[in-house]
């Protein structure tokens, strides 16, 4: 197949292709004019009964071309052209590709039934016995064969049917059959298809199909044989390389080969020698230089992917060199904030005029934002560097609701924006959440909704139940909304938009969608410009947990965020390290308690026996002993008999819970544990043990009495 | 009896904002500026209250609390550590050298005094 190789242009080649669409479409219309052309000269000849104008080839033995030939292929570039187009004229493409079919149809129709339908000397008459046609001026049974199939092509332009691309199938049909013809006129042998002394296709016949089949394959630049043919890899470039040299060695070599034996130079033998030795010289030549040309671009691609893989290490160096960096920043950070803040409140307290109480005030609260940001700069800085963990538990959502309105309460009055926490209406919502970044995502989207809004405007909190087990949890509010282009934007870091650009720490929200994500939820946002916008957490709900029990003791309620400190020393005995985390991660809440732990259920009484702690919490399921025995071990004996022992476990029946409790539990926990019931839990049985062990102040005023109110809250 | 408190940075100013509060809330400030020199105030001023910077020249103070938790005739001390770093390995560390709570600098007055008292009434409790 003579392709010609279509100019590179400079507009961005395709990625995978050598060449660009603009390229083939160059060359598809450059075979429509080429048709175009040769019909035209081919018509003048008709006109003015010039022979060589018939042929255009000046050889002696060539035959002319025929009318309704010549007036086809000129339909044909005629409809090529119009299907490539800026602004492709496809009615008018396929107007002239259906009667090119017709005209190649009707010519066969002839043929096969041997009936003579007048449409050869329409236009022009030809003599009978001029030529060698089986009816005056009537084209080729194979021409008419190809105009059908190139008109079913142009008609077809564009279309895909599943894998194949029509289009294109039939113009390798054209050309292979264009294809043979050539072969057998360039060869001078007449015995093969096409060539036949009753009908032969013309030389420049031939030649227009093999060019309009070309520009009818760039038409079609999806199909796969286009793409294959002109890919940037190995295999396009062996495609590239091979197939012309398949199509023009053979036909060259051969028609060398045939002179030499009509002009006697050597016999048929000889003949055939040669053709062999020289195939197999050029073959492998041509097969060697294209296996240098591959392995010289697997270099390259081997270099690549090294540099790549250089460069995505020297990406992964400076992001993490970038965290550490923001990592030590934060902290140095905090000394000098320290004396901003301690001393700015101090001042605050200070009995100052209002002129300097204000500009107090103006200290702490930009030393406030100032670490609102170092903590949030430290949080992106820890997910970037896959440091920040969640801790997640059962979470009951009414009383973080609450907690989140008393500390968003105040940004509302003071904004003068209408703050709505809807809780669910009595449903007792369980998330399965870190409680404390569950709370600061809250006061983030409440804070954000109240910053962001009109003078006078509304905020409200509510919840949907979401798609399986997840509670929607929506942050709405009727502000200015959200431009479409900004809502992706926002959730980046240091992203900030709107007039109130410069209050936010542009942080706020991109922290709040890695932690929901952390949580194995989500954050979107729903929004439109002047429609107010509403913010969706959605959150895995919890489903088995602690929920049926029966609700504790007061002291649960006077926990607040800030435990009261309680001292005393804890045994913990279990086995499993994740518990053991979390139980460690409570007592580190509460000041003063001092944790001790012990794997087994041996190693957890010679503790107690050694140095019999205030409280004992017991996990029943230990390598060694059951936590039965332990309990009972630690009830038998005279130091240990009165130690409180709150019994943490997975899965016990409430048959086993009274037992328990008779055998001598204090107390009874099911995992997963909630943190808050387990708080207060260690804080009641403290107290309850009496002052000579453990002891719990009268929350929730910690301070000695006179001394809390020098510092007002 | 105005209780003790022992206040050990190496920051002169982080010392002057601690001592402002606390004497504010009634107590007695001392002052020192790197562990070594804590653990000779504590020894011999024996204060109910030890702060200590986490960050200090010399002996830091997660070393001070150890040290101090390895004499048996101090073990009446509230020690307190206190550090700009804010995540669990440092806290799980200084309750693992003996201290009774850590602070996260910056240090809230509030707070400050709120831990303070709060041990302290739990100690005479």
């Amino acid at each position: 197949m003579a392709t010609p190789a279509p100019p590179a242009d400079g507009d961005g080649a395709a990625a995978e292709l050598v060449v660009s669409r603009r390229a083939l479409r160059r060359v598809s219309i450059g075979t429509a004019w080429f048709a175009l052309a040769v019909a035209a000269v081919v018509l003048l000849g008709w006109i003015l009964g010039d022979e060589t104008l018939k042929r255009i080839v000046p050889f002696h033995r060539e035959v002319s071309m025929k009318t309704n030939t010549a007036v086809a292929l000129g339909l044909t570039g005629w409809s090529l052209w119009l299907s490539q187009l800026e602004k492709p004229g496809r009615a008018g493409a396929r107007i002239c590709a259906a009667a090119v079919m017709a005209i190649g149809a009707a010519t066969l129709v002839e043929y096969t039934l041997g009936v003579n339908l007048g449409i050869d000397q329409l236009l022009f008459h030809e003599p009978f016995g001029v030529v060698h046609t089986s009816s005056p001026n009537r084209m080729a049974a194979n021409t008419a064969f190809c105009f059908v199939a190139l008109g079913l092509a142009l008609v077809l332009v564009g279309r895909r049917a599943g894998k194949w691309c029509p289009t294109s199938v039939l113009a390798l049909i054209v050309a292979a059959i264009a294809g043979l013809a050539l072969i057998g006129i360039g060869m001078g042998v007449t015995a093969i298809p096409g060539v036949s002394q009753q009908a032969r296709m013309a030389l420049m016949t031939a030649i227009t199909f093999v060019v309009l089949a070309v520009g009818c394959g760039c038409a079609s630049p999806d199909s796969a044989s286009v793409r294959r043919f002109f890919s940037a890899g190995s295999g396009g470039l062996t495609v590239r390389r091979l197939l012309p040299v398949a199509f023009v060695l053979p036909v060259a070599l051969g028609s060398v080969r045939l002179a030499g034996e009509q002009a006697g130079v050597f016999g048929a033998e000889v003949g055939t020698w040669l053709l062999i030795v020289a195939m197999i010289i050029c073959i492998g030549g041509v097969v060697w230089q294209l296996s240098g040309s591959i392995e010289r671009g697997d270099r390259e691609l081997r270099q690549a992917e090294h540099d790549l893989r250089r460069a995505v290490a020297e990406a992964e160096r400076a992001s993490d060199a970038k965290s550490q960096f923001l990592s030590a920043m934060s902290h140095e950070l905090r000394t000098p904030l320290n004396a901003i803040l301690g001393f700015g409140q101090l001042l605050e307290f200070d009995e100052l005029d209002a002129e300097q109480h204000e500009s107090a005030h103006h200290i702490v609260e930009a030393g406030r934002h100032l670490l609102g940001l170092v903590n949030e700069v430290l949080d992106i800085a820890r997910i970037e560097s896959g440091k920040l963990t969640v801790s997640v538990e059962p979470v009951a959502l009414g009383p973080v609701l609450e907690e989140v309105g008393a500390l968003i309460g105040p940004l509302g009055r003071e904004r003068g924006i209408t703050v709505e926490i809807d809780r669910g209406a009595g449903e007792p919502w369980r998330l399965l959440a870190d409680r404390q970044r569950l709370q600061q995502i809250f006061i983030n989207l409440l804070s954000n909704a109240i910053k962001y809004n009109h003078a006078g405007g509304w905020v409200r909190l509510y919840c949907e139940p979401g798609a399986g087990e997840t509670l929607a949890i929506v942050v709405a509010d009727g502000g200015p909304g959200i431009d479409s282009s900004d809502q992706d934007r926002m959730f980046e870091p240091f992203e900030r938009i709107g007039e109130h650009a410069a209050e936010g720490t542009g942080l706020g929200l991109a922290l709040a969608r890695h932690l929901a994500e952390l949580m194995a939820g989500s954050l979107a946002v729903d929004s439109q410009p002047g429609a107010g916008a509403r913010f969706i957490l959605t959150l895995p709900l919890s489903v088995s947990g602690p929920a049926d029990l029966p609700p504790r003791s007061s002291v649960a309620v006077a926990i607040g965020p800030m435990p009261a400190g309680a001292s005393g020393d804890v045994l913990y005995v279990e086995d499993n390290p994740a518990n053991i985390a979390l139980v460690e991660s409570v007592c580190a809440r509460v000041p003063g308690l001092r944790l001790r732990t012990a794997a087994t259920g041996r190693g957890g009484l010679d503790a107690a026996r050694s140095r019999p702690p205030d409280l004992i919490l017991l996990d029943l399921h230990l390598p060694d002993l059951g936590g039965e025995d332990v309990l009972e071990a630690l009830r038998s004996r005279p130091d240990t008999a009165g130690t409180p022992v709150l019994i943490l476990t997975a899965d016990a029946t409430f048959g086993e819970q009274a037992r328990l409790l008779a055998a001598g539990a204090d107390g009874y926990l099911t995992k997963p544990l909630d943190v808050h019931e387990l708080q207060a839990e260690i804080l009641r049985l403290l107290a309850a043990s009496g002052p000579e062990s453990g002891s719990v102040p009268g929350p929730p005023a910690p301070a000695p009495s006179g001394r809390a109110a020098v510092i007002p809250a | 009896m105005s209780e003790t408190v022992l206040v050990v940075d190496d920051d002169r100013v982080m010392r002057l904002l601690c001592r402002r509060v606390l004497e504010r809330a009634g107590y007695v400030v001392i002052e020192g500026a790197d562990g070594a020199e804590g653990i000779d105030l504590a020894m011999s001023r024996r204060p109910a209250v030890a702060i200590f910077d986490w960050e200090m020249p010399r002996l830091s103070g997660v070393e001070a609390c150890r040290v101090l938790r390895g004499k048996p005739d101090l073990a009446g001390i509230i020690v307190v550590v206190m550090s700009g770093h804010d995540d669990d390995e440092h806290r799980a560390a200084a309750r693992a050298a003996g201290a009774d709570d850590y602070l996260v600098k910056p240090v809230m007055p509030r707070r400050l005094v709120e831990c303070v008292g709060g041990l302290v009434g739990a100690r005479a409790a």
